[in-house]
């Protein structure tokens, strides 16, 4: 399972006075395993991307190919498509609507004509995954739910399909430190058991630099960096002025060095606090 | 805030949602109310203008007393204490940036010359004069929040309560609208009441507020509360990360400040221990 996307271009309204060019020239493979990040500021093209990868805008230029999936063909398989690569958008809780978390969460499975059988049996360990507790869960609305909650049952809509990819955008925005905690959790949970490749939209460089093995950083419709997040945050001042921010502890790191510190290069706290007492206590 | 509770009733139910909150703001500065999801901190900020009031409790608002019903009161309190929500969206009424923020000074029936000269100062505080004949439409979150807030500080408020109005912003939108706050707090002696989930958003604050399950659990400088990572984790909250190092650092003994939040003063800190 993979992903290659080759000279990917998209341009808004073309031929229009709105004409937006919103992707240039992107090319990137992904490889099953990979837990990618994409960032990049607002208008950056993340999203025009991320809808790529399932189909929800259609190749007008370049290549994307989803696994064995050729999205350049005449009539692309759409459906399979959408059934493998699994997209969790913005607040995915607004997209709540029925009565009972269960029914909720089988939506999908209902409508791709599964039987009512597969349907709860995958609806209980889809709701099992995500972290909630399905006996106390099912039968309750999800309006009553936490945001944090809810945002789950949303995202237990998506896994009951069994996504071989899970795509992310910004899962943690808007929910408080807990909420923020557990949805990271679950995605890293979900990662090392049903979904083996996750990627994810993220404005919080902390939590890339935590949980991420590669990052996409776009800028202005190019993909300017395809690299590791120790590479990435390497370059400091060139990612600040992209307008990302770097980890506390690369700027912390950063600042050391330029006093004479040897600090080998770091990216969570833990780690930082880890090279700075071995520098203390002469163990480097 | 004078042992304010208030309970709301959801079908049978009743939720506390505060509960015997004391608390008082003091003019010019700049606090931050955190807390978890469900810990009151919207209820409690909504109290603080009268739009809710409480069932038990008092609350008094440069001496007037919400729960007092005659207009002139209401009006009086309404355009002391502004308010600022999460979503912009929700917030602008015009179609053009300077009519939005004219909006508020009309209602109050301000004179035109003097609503002319607000809404130029307002936009020039939040540095969005620029755009005062656009359309709110096309704007980032940030600058739409800016509007939002200037909008808001057209009506002259002595004290500014923003309710997780950086929660839907980017990393840049959320720094532009965390420095507009804190100019308006220094240079125009602004009160700021920000209610947050993001930890870093303490930093300069000169008080931290913590609720947790409709108490007031701590209040107290945002140096002294990052300090206290148990209590910190008990509330559902995190150490912003700077101070999430301090406390790695004091933990392996060393010797800095645990509740530091300032990155620079950290790593002089950490150089003085070499």
């Amino acid at each position: 399972m993979s992903i290659e996307v080759e000279g990917l271009g998209y341009t808004y309204m073309k031929k229009s006075p709105y004409e937006k060019r919103a992707l240039d020239n992107v090319t990137f493979s992904i490889a099953e395993g990979d837990f990618l990040a994409i960032v990049g500021q607002t208008g950056s093209g993340k999203s025009t991307l991320l809808q790529h990868l399932n189909g929800l805008i259609k190749l007008t230029e370049g290549k994307v190919v989803v696994d064995d999936i050729d999205l350049t063909v005449r009539r692309p398989d759409y459906k399979r498509l959408r059934y493998l690569v699994g997209m969790v958008f913005q607040y995915p809780e607004y997209q709540l609507f029925d009565e009972t978390v269960a029914k909720d969460v089988g939506f999908g499975c209902r409508n791709a004509g599964l039987s009512p059988e597969e349907t709860a049996q995958r609806v209980r360990e889809a709701i099992e995954l995500v972290g909630l507790d399905y006996d106390d869960i099912a039968e309750r609305s999800p309006f009553e739910l936490s945001g944090g909650q809810k945002r789950r049952v949303a995202i237990a809509g998506v896994i009951a399909m069994r996504p071989k990819v899970l795509v992310l955008d910004e899962p943690t925005a808007g929910l408080d430190p807990k909420g923020r905690r557990e949805i990271m959790d679950m995605v890293v949970r979900l990662h090392g058991t049903v979904c083996p490749t996750v990627i994810m939209v993220s404005h919080d460089m902390e939590a890339v630099a935590e949980y991420c093995n590669r990052v996409l950083v776009l800028s202005h419709g190019q993909l300017v960096y395809d690299l590791t997040p120790a590479e990435l945050f390497a370059k400091g001042d060139l990612v600040r002025e992209l307008g990302l921010d770097t980890p506390v502890s690369v700027r912390l790191a950063d600042m050391l060095r330029a006093k004479g510190w040897d600090v080998p290069p770091v990216l969570t706290p833990k780690a930082l606090a880890d090279a700075i007492a071995d520098i203390l206590e002469g163990r480097v | 805030m004078q042992d304010v509770s208030y309970r709301y009733r959801v079908d049978e139910a009743e939720l506390l949602a505060v509960d015997g909150v004391s608390l008082e703001i003091e003019e010019h500065q700049f606090v931050v109310l955190l807390g978890s999801n469900g810990s009151g901190k919207s209820t409690l900020a909504k109290m603080m203008n009268g739009l809710l009031v409480p069932q038990s409790g008092t609350v008094t608002v440069y001496g007037d007393s919400t729960a007092e019903e005659t207009d002139e009161v209401v009006f009086r309190i309404r355009s002391t204490v502004g308010m600022v929500f999460q979503n912009p969206d929700n917030q602008m009424v015009a179609s053009i940036i300077e009519d939005d923020v004219a909006f508020g000074p009309e209602n109050l029936g301000v004179p035109h010359d003097e609503i002319v000269e607000r809404v130029k100062w307002a936009l020039e505080a939040v540095g969005m004069y620029d755009y005062r004949s656009h359309t709110p439409l096309k704007l980032s979150g940030g600058q739409k929040q800016r509007v939002a807030i200037a909008s808001v500080l057209a009506m002259k408020p002595k004290v500014l309560v923003l309710d997780e109005s950086t929660a839907m912003l980017d990393p840049v939108g959320r720094t532009e609208v965390m420095r507009v706050l804190h100019d308006l707090n220094t240079k125009e002696g602004l009160t700021v009441v920000l209610i947050t989930h993001h930890m870093e958003e303490c930093v300069g604050a000169d008080k931290a507020v913590v609720m947790n399950a409709g108490k007031i659990v701590y209040q107290g400088t945002p140096h002294e509360l990052f300090a206290n990572e148990p209590l910190v984790a008990s509330c559902g909250l995190e150490l912003p990360p700077v101070a999430k190092v301090a406390t790695l650092l004091s933990e392996r003994g060393l010797a800095v400040d645990a509740g530091e939040c300032n990155l620079n003063r950290l790593a002089e800190q950490i150089c003085r221990l070499k």
